[in-house]
C-alpha cells in the first residue's frame, strides 16, 4: 500500500459545554490533497469540531496535529501563519473595502507584514491578489466595492481571501449554504477547479448530500460528537448504521 | 459686529475643536476597531493635563522644549493605556458590553481618586509655553498664538491619522477589524495585539489633548468627566467609530461652544447638546455614521 502523508490528525478529540459534550472523542486522519466531507445531523458537532480545529474553541481533550505540529491552543492567527485557513458558514468579508482589497489584506495579514511600520502592497502582493481573483472568477469585479456584489459572488471572494495565503488546508464550513441549486452547482465546479489547480486538501462540512457525494473522496459522519462511520463514499452510503441514523432520515 | 470680532470667535471656537478632535478621534479609533465605550478616556486626558504640569517645568526653558513637555506626558499615559488594555479590557472582550462599560467606568472612578491623592483637589494651570504665548495680527485682531498652533497641530494629528489608516499596514489592519474581526485572525492577524496598540493610541490621544489644553485651562478635579462627555458628544455628531466624523463634529462643537458662551451665556453649556439632539433626529448615526453591514 502507498504511504500518504496525513496533512492533519485529530486524536480523541474532546469538547465539552458543561454537562454537554459537542465533540466526543473524534479521531481522524485526513491525507494531504484530501477533500474530506465532515457530515452529520444538526447539531452532530460539526461545527464545533470546525471550530477546534481553526482554534476558535480550546479542545477539552485530544490532540490536533498539522503536518508535524501539534497544534492545540494555538489561536486563529497562529494557525493562518502554519497553512490553515477558513471559510465561514456566513459570508465575511470586509464590505466597505474594495473586492482586491479584501484579497490584499488577507496577504498582507498572513505576510506578517501588518504589524510592520510601514507595509504598503508590493507590487508582488498586488499580482498575487490579482491571480487569486482570477481563479475564484471575480478578477472583472475586482474594483467594486465588495458590500455590493452579489451573495455568489461574496461567497467566492470569501473563497479568495481563504485561498490569498496559498494554505495547505482549506476548512470550508457549509460552503453552499442558502445558495440556489444553479450556484450550488457552480461552486462544486469552482472548489474542484481550485483543488485541481491548486492540490489543497479540503475539509468541509455540508449538508447537500449532492455536494458531498460530488465532491469528497473521504467522508466522515458525526452523530452526536461522535464518528459513527469514516471512509470512501461509496462504503459510508452503504453503511447500515450511516443509512438508519442519517441518511435514511433524508428525503433520498 | 465686526469682523475681527467673528474672527476672533471663530478661531476660539476652532481652537477647542481642535482639543476635541484630537480627543475624541482617540476615543472614536477605540471605539470604531474594539467596540468598546472607553469611560476611562476622560482619565487618560485628566492625567495628560496633570502631568504636562510636571514636565513643562523641567521643559519650558528650552525654545520648542515645550514639544518634548507634551509628547512626554502623553507617551507615560499611553503606557498607563497598555498596562490597562493588558490586564482589565483583555479579559472582557468576550462578554457583554455592559461589562466593558462597568469595567472602565470603575477604572475611571480610581484614577479620580488617585489624581485627588497625589495633586489635592487645588487646580494647577501651568503658563502657556514661552514661544507660543505671544500673540498674532491679523489685519484688526489679534489672535493668540496658541490658538493658531492647537489649529495646526491638529491638522497635523489628522493627516497622521490619515496615513496610519490608509498607507501602514497595522492601520490597515485596524480598520478592516473595524469590519470584521474574527475574518482578520483566520488570515493571520493578531487581533489581541492589534487591540492593544489600538487602545494605546486611543490613550496617547487623549492624554495629548489634555496636555495641550492644560495651559489654557485650570487642571483639577471633574475635567475628566467633563471631556469624555464633551468628546462622546463630538464623536456622536460625526458618527461614532469615524475619524472623519470626529473632524467634523470637533469643528461643529467647537464653535457652538465658542459662539454659545458669547450668544446664550445662559444657556452656553446646554448648546452643544442642543446641536447634538439635533443632528441626531436628522441623522440617528450621526452625520458620517455608516449603517452597520
Amino acid at each position: 500500500m502507498i504511504e500518504t502523508t496525513a496533512a492533519l490528525t485529530v486524536n480523541g478529540l474532546t469538547r465539552r459545554f458543561g454537562a454537554f459534550t459537542a465533540v466526543d472523542q473524534v479521531d481522524m486522519t485526513v491525507s494531504e490533497g484530501e477533500i474530506r466531507a465532515v457530515i452529520g445531523p444538526n447539531g452532530a458537532g460539526k461545527t464545533t469540531l470546525f471550530n477546534l480545529l481553526t482554534g476558535n474553541l480550546r479542545a477539552t481533550a485530544g490532540e490536533i496535529h498539522l503536518g508535524g505540529n501539534t497544534i492545540n491552543g494555538k489561536r486563529p492567527h497562529e494557525l493562518a501563519q502554519h497553512g490553515l485557513t477558513r471559510a465561514f458558514q456566513t459570508t465575511n468579508i470586509f464590505p466597505s473595502m474594495t473586492v482586491h482589497e479584501n484579497v490584499v489584506t488577507a496577504l498582507l495579514g498572513v505576510s506578517r507584514r501588518t504589524l510592520r511600520f510601514w507595509a504598503l502592497a508590493g507590487e508582488r502582493i498586488e499580482k498575487r491578489a490579482d491571480e487569486v481573483l482570477d481563479l475564484v472568477g471575480i478578477y472583472e469585479q475586482r474594483n467594486r466595492q465588495a458590500g455590493i456584489l452579489a451573495h455568489g459572488d461574496q461567497r467566492a471572494l470569501e473563497l479568495a481571501i481563504a485561498l490569498a495565503p496559498s494554505p495547505k488546508i482549506l476548512l470550508l464550513d457549509e460552503p453552499t449554504a442558502g445558495m440556489s441549486p444553479y450556484e450550488t452547482q457552480r461552486s462544486v465546479e469552482l472548489l474542484r477547479k481550485i483543488w485541481r489547480e491548486l492540490k489543497l486538501t479540503i475539509i468541509l462540512s455540508e449538508h447537500d448530500m449532492d455536494v458531498v457525494f460530488g465532491l469528497a473522496q473521504q467522508i466522515t459522519v458525526l452523530v452526536s460528537g461522535r464518528v459513527l462511520a469514516d471512509g470512501a463514499p461509496t462504503q459510508v452510503r452503504s453503511n447500515p448504521e450511516v443509512i438508519s441514523a442519517y441518511l435514511g432520515g433524508e428525503d433520498a | 459686529m465686526s469682523g475681527g470680532i467673528l474672527l476672533m470667535q471663530v478661531l476660539s471656537g476652532l481652537s477647542l475643536g481642535a482639543i476635541l478632535f484630537i480627543v475624541a478621534s482617540g476615543m472614536t479609533l477605540v471605539f470604531g476597531t474594539m467596540r468598546v465605550i472607553n469611560m476611562t478616556h476622560g482619565s487618560f486626558y485628566m492625567l495628560g493635563a496633570y502631568l504636562l504640569a510636571i514636565t513643562f517645568n523641567k521643559f519650558d526653558q528650552h525654545l520648542f522644549g515645550f514639544i518634548g513637555a507634551f509628547l512626554l506626558s502623553a507617551a507615560a499615559v499611553l503606557l498607563v493605556g497598555v498596562v490597562v488594555e493588558f490586564v482589565v479590557l483583555r479579559r472582557l472582550y468576550s462578554g457583554e458590553h455592559l461589562l466593558q462599560l462597568l469595567a472602565t467606568w470603575a477604572l475611571m472612578l480610581i484614577f479620580e481618586q488617585l489624581t485627588l491623592d497625589v495633586w489635592g483637589s487645588a487646580t494647577v494651570s501651568p503658563p502657556t509655553p514661552a514661544s507660543l504665548s505671544g500673540a498674532v495680527t491679523l489685519g484688526s485682531t489679534t489672535i493668540p498664538a496658541f490658538y493658531l498652533f492647537l489649529i495646526l497641530l491638529a491638522a497635523l494629528i489628522y493627516f497622521a491619522l490619515w496615513v496610519f489608516t490608509n498607507r501602514m499596514g497595522i492601520g490597515r489592519s485596524l480598520m478592516a477589524a473595524v469590519e470584521d474581526h474574527e475574518l482578520l485572525a483566520t488570515i493571520g492577524v493578531n487581533v489581541r495585539q492589534l487591540y492593544t496598540v489600538a487602545f494605546a493610541i486611543g490613550a496617547f490621544l487623549a492624554a495629548l489633548g489634555g496636555a495641550l489644553i492644560a495651559p489654557e485651562v485650570s487642571v483639577g478635579p471633574g475635567i475628566d468627566l467633563s471631556i469624555l462627555v464633551e468628546s462622546f458628544v463630538v464623536a456622536v455628531v460625526g458618527g461614532l467609530g469615524n475619524v472623519n466624523g470626529a473632524v467634523i463634529g470637533a469643528i461643529i462643537i467647537g464653535l457652538a461652544q465658542s459662539f454659545g458662551a458669547t450668544y446664550i451665556p445662559n444657556m452656553a453649556e446646554a448648546a452643544i447638546y442642543f446641536v447634538m439632539v439635533i443632528v441626531l433626529i436628522i441623522r440617528p448615526r450621526g452625520l458620517l455614521g455608516r449603517e452597520e453591514f
